[in-house]
C-alpha cells in the first residue's frame, strides 16, 4: 500500500488523510495507522494528514509517536467568541446569553443548537445553562417535534448501543426503513454509509444517546462495562457522570462509588 | 532452497498477502551459448521445469539395429510456465539507461551488465556440470539460464485461484560449469544479486502496473468519506471558514506531515474534508481514511485487502 501511494506521488501528488485516529484506543489497527503514515511522510509527492482528539493519555501516546518521526502537531480550536456570536445571530439567535455564545464555541452544540431553532424557531435558549442543559434540550426538541418522539428516541439510543458494539461503528438498518430511522436521518443524527448501513453523524451523538439512555436505567459503571466494550466507554461514562451530577447527588454519588469500583 | 520450498512460501504469501504478481528476484546460472555473461541480468519468458523425467531402459531403434544392451536414458517431460505478459512486455519495453547506475556493489570485472529475455529452466539441482546443461540446451535450444525456485513459484501462482502473475529476473552469478565455486566466479555473486535487484525496483518504479487500481479505490473510498460534509450548518448559507486549513496547507507546502489535533466537536473532520477537497482540485490522488472503517485490521496487508 505504501508502494502504491509512493507511486501515486510521483505522477501527480497524494494527500493521504487519516480521520478519527483516536477512536481506536489501544488497538492494533493505531499502529498500522501511524506506520502508514510515518512510511508514507517520507515519500516524495506524497502529503499526510493525522487527525486525532489529543486530550486522553492514549491520545498523547499515538500522536507522539506521530511527532517524534517529524510530524508537526497543529491545533483545530473551537470558534471564537465573536465567530459564535456572528453565526447565532445570522441563525436568529439572541446571543445575549453569554453561556449559550460559550457553548456555541464549539461546532457540534452550534449545530444543535441550529437543529433546534430549525424544528422549533420559538425556542427560548436564554434559559441553557451548560452543555449538558444543550444536549438534554436537544432530546426534548427531538421528542417534542415528533408525533411519535418515545418511539424516536427508543429507536436513536437502540441505534446508538448496537453502533457502539459494532467492529466499526455503523448499524444496518431493516427493510422496510421504519419511520424512526427516516425522521433520524432528517434530524441529521444518523447518515447513511452505504445501502441500509448507517452511522451517527458524530461519534459525540451516538456516546450521548447511549449515556442519556444508561442513566435512564440508572445502569452503573461495572453495568456499562457489560454492556459494552471497555475502549468505547470513555467518553460514555463521562457523559453519565455529568448527567448525573445535574440530575440526581444520589445516584451521582453510587455512580462515583461504582467508577472507583471497576479496574 | 528449491521447489518445494517455493511452493510453500509462495503459497503462504498468496495467502497472507493476495497480490497480484509475484516477483522472483536473485541469482542464477547463466548459459553463455545463449549470450548471457556473468553479471548480465536474466529476465525469464518462461519457466522450464525439468525435474519431471522419465527414466527407462527400453531400446531405442538405433539398439535394435545395432543388437546391443539399450543404455539407462532420462526423458526429460519439461513443464513450462508462461511469465506474466505485462510485466514480461513492460520489461521488453524498459528502456533505460540509468537503471545501472543505481548499482554501489563493485563490478569484478570492467563492463555493463546486459538485460537477457528468454525461457529459463528450474530444477533442484545445483548444476556445475555443462553435461547436464547440454541436455537441457538439446531439449530447449533457447534457454538461457537455470536456477532452483521458479518451478515452484510459478507451480503455486498459476494453482491458486487467485492466479497472480509471476515473473522472475535474475543475475548472473555463475555459467553452471566446472567453474562454479571458484574464486573468480564466486566474486560475481554479490554484484549479481544487486544487479538482479536494481532492476526490478527499476522496473516496477517505471510503472508497468495497473496502478490505476489502486487510484480508483482510493478515490471511491475518498467520495465516501466526503459524502457527509462537516462544517455546514443547518441555517447557515456558508460553510464555517477555519483558519487551520491554511495552517495546515502551510506546513504541506512546506513539506512537512501534519498531526491536527482538538477536542471533539471542533470541526476536525470537516477540516480534513476541506483539504481532501482542496487536493483533489490540485490534481492530486486523495486517501481520505476513517480509521473507525478499519478497526479491525492488524497489519498493512489487511489494511490494503479494506479497499
Amino acid at each position: 500500500m505504501v508502494n502504491e501511494i509512493g507511486y501515486l506521488g510521483t505522477i501527480g501528488g497524494c494527500r493521504v488523510i487519516i480521520d478519527q485516529l483516536d477512536s481506536m484506543v489501544d488497538l492494533p489497527c493505531v499502529r498500522v495507522l501511524t506506520d502508514l503514515a510515518t512510511d508514507c511522510s517520507v515519500l516524495p509527492g506524497v502529503e499526510v494528514v493525522v487527525i486525532s482528539r489529543g486530550d486522553e493519555e492514549h491520545e498523547a501516546k499515538a500522536i507522539s509517536a506521530l511527532t517524534g518521526k517529524g510530524f508537526v502537531e497543529l491545533h483545530s480550536y473551537p470558534l471564537t467568541e465573536a465567530d459564535a456570536e456572528k453565526l447565532l445571530n445570522e441563525l436568529g439567535i439572541d446571543a445575549s446569553n453569554k453561556k449559550v455564545v460559550t457553548i456555541a464555541k464549539n461546532l457540534l452544540n452550534l449545530e444543535l443548537i441550529a437543529r433546534i431553532k430549525e424544528k422549533n424557531t420559538s425556542f427560548d435558549f436564554s434559559a441553557i445553562e451548560n452543555e449538558i442543559d444543550l444536549w438534554d434540550h436537544y432530546v426534548k426538541a427531538l421528542l417534542a417535534s415528533e408525533s411519535k418522539g418515545e418511539e424516536l428516541l427508543a429507536a436513536v439510543t437502540e441505534l446508538a448501543r448496537e453502533a457502539i458494539n459494532s467492529e466499526d461503528g455503523s448499524v444496518t438498518v431493516n427493510i422496510p426503513m421504519g419511520r424512526a430511522v427516516i425522521r433520524l436521518r432528517s434530524w441529521g443524527i444518523i447518515v447513511r454509509e452505504y445501502g441500509r448501513v448507517y452511522r451517527f453523524r458524530h461519534e459525540k451523538l451516538q456516546d450521548y444517546f447511549y449515556a442519556w439512555d444508561a442513566t435512564e436505567r440508572c445502569l452503573m459503571p461495572p453495568d456499562v462495562l457489560s454492556e459494552i466494550n471497555k475502549h468505547r466507554s470513555m467518553n460514555i461514562l463521562d457523559w453519565m457522570r455529568r448527567i448525573y451530577a445535574r440530575d440526581s447527588a444520589e445516584l451521582y454519588a453510587r455512580f462515583l462509588k461504582g467508577a472507583f469500583d471497576v479496574e | 532452497m528449491g521447489r518445494v520450498e517455493g511452493v510453500n512460501t509462495t503459497k503462504d504469501a498468496i495467502n497472507r498477502w493476495s497480490p497480484s504478481y509475484v516477483l522472483l528476484v536473485g541469482i542464477a546460472a547463466g548459459f553463455p551459448d545463449n549470450k548471457a555473461a556473468l553479471g548480465d541480468v536474466l529476465v525469464s519468458s518462461l519457466v522450464v521445469d525439468y525435474e519431471l523425467q522419465k527414466i527407462s531402459d527400453d531400446p531405442t531403434w538405433w539398439d535394435k539395429l545395432l543388437r546391443r544392451q539399450p543404455k539407462s536414458r532420462e526423458n526429460y517431460r519439461f513443464q513450462p510456465y508462461n511469465a506474466d505478459t505485462r510485466l514480461l512486455q513492460a520489461a521488453q519495453n524498459f528502456i533505460t539507461v540509468n537503471w545501472t547506475a543505481r548499482i554501489t556493489t563493485p563490478r569484478p570485472v570492467s563492463g555493463k551488465p546486459t538485460a537477457r529475455f528468454g525461457p529459463m529452466a528450474t530444477g533442484d539441482k545445483v548444476v556445475a556440470r555443462r553435461a547436464l546443461v547440454d541436455s537441457l540446451l538439446r531439449g530447449w535450444p533457447k534457454l538461457i539460464g537455470l536456477e532452483m525456485e521458479a518451478g515452484g513459484v510459478a507451480s503455486a501462482c498459476f494453482q491458486s485461484p487467485k492466479r497472480p502473475g509471476s515473473f522472475m529476473v535474475r543475475g548472473v552469478s555463475d555459467l553452471a560449469d566446472n567453474n562454479k565455486g571458484t574464486d573468480s566466479v564466486e566474486q560475481w555473486r554479490a554484484y549479481a544479486a544487486e544487479v538482479a535487484a536494481t532492476y526490478a525496483i527499476s522496473l516496477l518504479s517505471s510503472g508497468p502496473l495497473p496502478i490505476e487500481a489502486a487510484a480508483s479505490e482510493f478515490k471511491r473510498h475518498t467520495d465516501h468519506a466526503l459524502q457527509n460534509p462537516r462544517l455546514q450548518i443547518p441555517g447557515l448559507q456558508k460553510s464555517i471558514r477555519r483558519n487551520e486549513i491554511e495552517e495546515v496547507e502551510d506546513q504541506l507546502g512546506l513539506g512537512m506531515s501534519v498531526v491536527l489535533t482538538g477536542e471533539a466537536g471542533t470541526g476536525k473532520t470537516g477540516i480534513g474534508q476541506m483539504l481532501a477537497t482542496a487536493a483533489r482540485s490540485a490534481g492530486k490522488e486523495v486517501l481520505l481514511l476513517d480509521a473507525r472503517l478499519v478497526e479491525h485490521v492488524n497489519d498493512e496487508a489487511q489494511l490494503r485487502n479494506t479497499f
